[in-house]
C-alpha cells in the first residue's frame, strides 16, 4: 500500500499494523477457516447438502421473509423519516429517540415480547384469531418480528439525506407549477432512492441472519417455519459440523451476491 | 444517526400532514411501544415480589456476571481497535483504504450464528485446534472464553464505524497545527484529537455495550447453556422461557430492557453533543 | 533567518505541482507567493514548513539544510487559512499550547507562560478575549489568535497560507494593513500565500508571481507592476486592455488613458457603451470598430471629458505612453 499522506501526522504504521493484525486474528482468519473447513467437501457433496429439501425450505423462508420485512420497512421507514424531518408535532422527540430501540434491545427480549403479543392468546394475536388469522408460528409472524428488528435501518439512512435536501429545490419546482405530490415523486424520491436502497440492503442483510428475535415466534417446524440460522444450530447440535458449515458458506455467498446486486443497483440509480 | 431538521413543509395540505402524523403515531405504538409494554406487563403478572425474586435468583446473578464480564472485555478491546482503525483511515491516504473500511464492517453484516460457528470450527471438539486444546486441557467452546470471543467478534465495528466519519470530517489541520507548535505524536493525540472525538467515542462505546449485553445468536452457538456457568442474561431468558417460566423470563428480560433504555438515553445525549460540536466548530 | 529554496520539484502522479523552483528570501523580508489556484504556491509553502516533502531539491534556513528535519524541529510559525484553532481550548490555552508542549528542560514555568501569552494577546489587541472559545470569536479575531499562537514559540520564520482568504472583504483589508504594520514591528522573515494581487502589492516587500508550478517573476510590487516579465504577470496583476493599431498590439491599464470629446491627433474613436460611476472613479466602456473586446477606461469622477457624456456618443481615447 503506497502512502500519499503528510509526513507530519504520525502513527500510520502502528495503527495500520494493529488494525490489520486485530482484524485478521478475530475476523478474517476465523471466516477463512470456515471456508477452508467446507473445502473438505467435494462439490457434489456440498451440493447434496445445500439442496436437501429441508435446507431449501429454510433458504426460501429466511430470504423471503427478510425481503418482505425489508420492503415493509422501506415503507414504514420512509413514513417515519418524512414525519420526523418535516413536521413538528407533540411527541416527535420521543419517537425519534425510540426508533433505535430495536437496535439497542437484546434480540431475545424482542423475541419473547413479540411472541407474547402475537401468540393466539396474546394482546394482538387475540384480535387476529377472531379474524381467522394466525400470526405466531407462521411465516407471517417471522416477517413481523423481522420488521421490528430492522425498523431503524431504513429510517436512519433516509433521515439525514432527507434533511439535507436543499429547500430551494422544492421551492423552484413549486414556482414552476408543480403540485406537492409531483414535487415528492419527481424531486424528492429520486434524491432519496440511493439512501433508501442502502437502508433496504442493510435491513435485508440483517433479516436474513437474524436469530434471537425470530426463534421464539417462528415455531421452528422443519420445512415450514425453520429459518436458516436455526438449521445451522440444529446441525451443530447433532455434531454435523460439515453440514452446518456447508449451509453457512452457502448463506454467506448468497447474501454477498444479493448485496452486491443491490449495491450495483444503487450506484446505477445514483448516477442517473 | 438521527437528525432533527425543523423544516415545516408548507407544501402538503394539512389533512395529508395530519394523516401522516397519525399513521406514524399508530405504527410507533403498535411496533415499538406495545412490545415494550408487554415485557413489563408479563413480568409483573405475579406481583412485584416475584419480579425481584427472579432477578436476584442465583442463576440470574451468575448470568448477569457473565454478561458483565463479556462486556468488560469486549468493549475496551474494541474501543482501542476502533480508535486505531479510525486514526489510520481518517488521517492518512493509502491504496486499499476503502477496502479496509468495508472489511471493518464485515462482522456487522454476518449472521450472529455464523459468528459463533466460525469459532466452533476453530476451537470445538472437531475443530482445527480441537485436539490440541483437549490435550492441553483448555476449553474455549462451551466455556467462558468462547462466549467472550463471540461477543468480541460481533462488536468489532461499532466504535470504528462511529469514529471514522467523525474524524474524517474533522480533518487533519488541528493535528498539523499542534505538530508545528512542537507537540510530539502522543501529545498531539491526547491534547488535540481525543477532546475532539470524545462524544463520538462515547456514542460508539454505548452502541458497542448495548450489543455486547444483548448478543444472543453468536453466544448461543458457543455456549453450552450450562446454567450458572455458561449462560449470559439473554440466554438465561431463553432457558426460563422454554421452561414455561414466563414470568421469570420476562422479569429478567425487563432488566435487559431497562438497561437498553438507559443505553438509548446515553446514545441520544452523546449524539446531541456531537451535533452541537459539529455545528459550532466550523464556520 | 534567510530561506533558500534549491531546485525543489514536486509531482502528484502526473501533475507537476512545482517545477524545479529556486528562490532566495532575505532575512526579515515579507515575501508574497502570488498566483492563481493550482499554481503551486501553497505546496511550496508547506514544503518550506515541512508539512510536505519535495521529490527532489532542498530547503535551507540560514545556510543549514533542513530538508530532512522534522516539522517540529524547524521552528516555523504557520498560520492556516481556516485558522486551525483548537476548538475545545480557550484562547489562552491555544496561544499557550506551543510553550506547554516543550520538553521538561525547555519548558518555562506556568507564570512565565501566562506572561508571554498576555503579552502576545496585547500585541494582537485581543487580551480581553483570553477566556473565550474559538467558536465565540469572529473570523478576524480567530486569525489574529492563530497568529499569536504561531508567534508564541518564537519562530524564526512565519508562514501564512492565504491568511485572509476566509474573511469578509472589509475585515480582509483591515487585517492586511495590520499585518504589514506588525511586520514592521517584529521584522520576522515571513512568507505568505495569496491569490489576491491587491493584497500582495499592499503588504509584501517582494512578490513571487507563480503559474503552473513555475516562478514567472520575482520583484518589488513596483517592479512587477511596471515591468512585467511576461504576459501572464501583466494580466494577473491588474485589469488590462488590448488595442490593435495598424500592426501594433498595445496593452494598457484602464487608468492609463487620455480622453477627449473632440477628435484630437493620435486619439482613437469609440462608441460609449456604458458609463458606470464607481465611487472615486468612473468607468467608461467603449466599443471600437474592428475590435472584438471593448475598451475600459477609468478616470476620476470629475474628469472634464465626462460632462454631458451619454451612451451612444463618440469618445476619443489614447493610451498613455508606456
Amino acid at each position: 500500500m503506497s502512502r500519499r499522506s503528510s509526513p507530519v501526522i504520525p502513527g500510520f504504521g502502528l495503527t495500520l499494523g494493529y488494525t490489520l493484525v486485530y482484524l485478521s486474528l478475530l475476523v478474517f482468519l476465523p471466516l477463512a477457516g470456515m471456508f477452508i473447513y467446507a473445502a473438505q467437501l467435494s462439490w457434489s457433496e456440498f451440493y447434496a447438502i445445500v439442496s436437501a429439501p429441508r435446507v431449501l425450505a429454510a433458504l426460501k423462508l429466511s430470504f423471503g421473509t427478510a425481503f418482505i420485512a425489508a420492503l415493509l420497512n422501506g415503507v414504514i421507514g420512509t413514513l417515519f423519516a418524512w414525519v420526523l424531518v418535516r413536521y413538528r408535532f407533540p411527541g416527535r422527540k420521543v419517537i425519534d429517540a425510540m426508533i433505535d430501540l430495536p437496535f439497542a434491545l437484546p434480540t431475545a427480549v424482542a423475541g419473547i415480547a413479540l411472541t407474547a403479543l402475537y401468540a393466539p392468546n396474546g394482546f394482538v394475536g387475540r384480535f387476529a384469531a377472531d379474524l381467522g388469522i394466525t400470526i405466531a408460528y407462521t411465516p407471517f409472524g417471522i416477517t413481523l418480528a423481522l420488521t421490528f428488528v430492522t425498523l431503524p435501518f431504513v429510517v436512519r439512512t433516509i433521515q439525514p439525506v432527507l434533511a439535507d435536501i436543499p429547500r430551494e429545490l422544492e421551492e423552484a419546482a413549486t414556482c414552476l407549477g408543480a403540485r406537492p405530490l409531483q414535487v415528492f415523486w419527481n424531486i424528492l424520491l429520486p434524491a432519496l432512492l440511493p439512501a433508501w436502497l442502502t437502508g433496504f440492503a442493510l435491513a435485508f442483510a440483517r433479516g436474513v441472519g437474524e436469530y434471537g428475535s425470530v426463534i421464539f415466534i417462528a415455531g421452528n417446524m422443519p420445512g415450514k417455519t425453520e429459518i436458516l440460522p436455526l438449521l445451522i444450530m440444529v446441525k451443530l447440535d447433532q455434531y454435523d459440523y460439515l453440514g452446518a458449515t456447508a449451509i453457512g458458506v452457502m448463506m454467506l455467498v448468497v447474501s454477498f451476491v444479493l448485496l452486491l446486486l443491490i449495491n450495483l443497483l444503487q450506484r446505477y440509480v445514483a448516477k442517473g | 444517526m438521527s437528525t432533527t431538521s425543523h423544516q415545516n413543509s408548507r407544501n402538503a395540505p394539512s389533512w395529508a400532514r395530519l394523516a401522516l402524523i397519525i399513521a406514524a403515531w399508530a405504527t410507533f405504538i403498535v411496533f415499538l411501544v406495545l412490545p415494550l409494554a408487554i415485557v413489563l406487563i408479563e413480568a409483573l403478572k405475579m406481583g412485584v415480589a416475584h419480579f425481584f425474586d427472579s432477578m436476584l435468583e442465583a442463576d440470574a446473578i451468575s448470568a448477569l456476571k457473565l454478561t458483565l464480564l463479556a462486556v468488560a472485555i469486549s468493549v475496551p478491546l474494541n474501543l482501542v481497535f476502533g480508535v486505531a482503525a479510525a486514526w489510520c483511515v481518517s488521517k492518512h491516504d493509502f491504496y486499499g483504504k476503502s477496502v479496509l473500511i468495508t472489511l471493518i464492517d464485515l462482522p456487522f453484516s454476518v449472521s450472529p450464528i455464523i459468528a459463533g460457528l466460525v469459532y466452533v470450527l476453530l476451537f470445538g471438539a472437531q475443530g482445527f485446534f480441537g485436539e490440541w486444546l483437549i490435550e492441553h486441557d483448555i476449553q474455549i467452546i462451551f466455556a467462558v472464553p468462547g462466549i467472550v470471543l463471540a461477543t468480541l467478534f460481533v462488536t468489532v465495528p461499532f466504535v470504528a464505524r462511529e469514529l471514522i466519519p467523525l474524524m474524517q470530517q474533522q480533518g487533519t489541520q488541528e493535528e498539523e497545527a499542534a505538530r508545528l507548535l512542537g507537540a510530539s505524536g502522543w501529545q498531539m493525540f491526547w491534547h488535540v484529537t481525543v477532546p475532539n472525538i470524545k462524544w463520538g467515542l462515547m456514542y460508539g462505546v454505548v452502541l458497542c455495550t448495548a450489543r455486547a449485553m444483548g448478543e444472543f445468536g453468536a453466544v448461543s452457538v458457543v455456549s453450552g447453556h450450562i446454567r450458572g456457568f455458561t449462560n449470559t442474561l439473554p440466554l438465561h431468558v431463553e432457558i426460563l422461557y422454554n421452561e414455561y417460566n414466563h414470568v421469570a423470563a420476562f422479569s429478567v428480560a425487563s432488566l435487559l430492557l431497562i438497561l437498553a433504555l438507559i443505553m438509548l438515553l446515553l446514545k441520544q445525549w452523546s449524539e446531541s453533543r456531537i451535533n452541537r460540536q459539529l455545528n459550532n466548530g466550523d464556520e | 533567518m534567510s530561506i533558500e529554496v534549491r531546485q525543489v520539484h514536486k509531482q502528484f502522479g502526473n501533475f507537476t505541482a512545482l517545477n524545479n523552483i529556486n528562490l532566495d528570501i532575505k532575512a526579515g523580508e515579507l515575501v508574497a507567493l502570488l498566483g492563481p489556484s493550482g499554481c503551486g504556491k501553497t505546496t511550496l509553502l508547506r514544503i518550506i514548513a515541512g508539512l510536505e516533502t519535495p521529490d527532489t531539491g532542498s530547503i535551507l534556513f540560514n545556510g543549514d539544510d533542513v530538508s530532512r528535519r522534522d516539522v517540529r524541529k524547524r521552528n516555523v510559525g504557520f498560520v492556516f487559512q481556516h485558522y486551525a484553532l483548537f476548538r475545545h481550548m480557550t484562547v489562552f490555552d491555544n496561544v499557550a499550547f506551543g510553550l506547554r508542549m516543550k520538553s521538561r528542560r525547555e519548558r518555562p514555568s506556568e507564570a512565565v507562560i501566562a506572561e508571554k501569552v498576555q503579552e502576545l494577546l496585547r500585541m494582537v489587541q485581543l487580551d480581553w478575549l483570553s477566556d473565550r472559545y474559538p467558536e465565540q470569536l469572529s473570523g478576524g479575531q480567530r486569525q489574529r489568535i492563530a497568529l499569536a499562537r504561531a508567534l508564541a514559540v518564537e519562530p524564526q520564520i512565519l508562514l501564512l497560507d492565504e491568511p485572509f482568504g476566509a474573511l469578509d472583504a472589509k475585515v480582509r483589508k483591515e487585517l492586511r494593513r495590520w499585518l504589514a504594520n506588525l511586520h514592521e514591528d517584529i521584522n520576522l522573515t515571513s512568507v505568505f500565500v495569496t491569490h489576491d494581487q491587491e493584497e500582495a502589492m499592499e503588504v509584501a516587500d517582494r512578490i513571487v508571481v507563480m503559474n503552473k508550478g513555475v516562478i514567472e517573476q520575482i520583484g518589488t510590487p513596483a517592479e512587477v507592476y511596471e515591468n512585467p516579465a511576461s504576459d501572464f504577470v501583466y494580466h494577473f496583476l491588474g485589469d488590462s486592455n488590448r488595442l490593435k493599431v495598424a500592426d501594433q498590439d498595445i496593452q494598457f491599464r484602464p487608468h492609463e488613458v487620455l480622453l477627449s470629446q473632440v477628435a484630437v491627433a493620435d486619439h482613437q474613436p469609440g462608441i460609449v457603451r456604458d458609463i458606470r460611476p464607481l465611487g472615486a472613479i468612473t468607468r467608461v466602456t467603449l466599443k471600437v470598430e474592428g475590435q472584438d473586446e471593448p475598451i475600459e477606461a477609468e478616470v476620476p469622477r470629475d474628469d472634464v471629458n465626462l460632462q454631458g457624456l451619454t451612451r451612444g456618443a463618440t469618445l476619443f481615447f489614447k493610451p498613455k505612453a508606456s
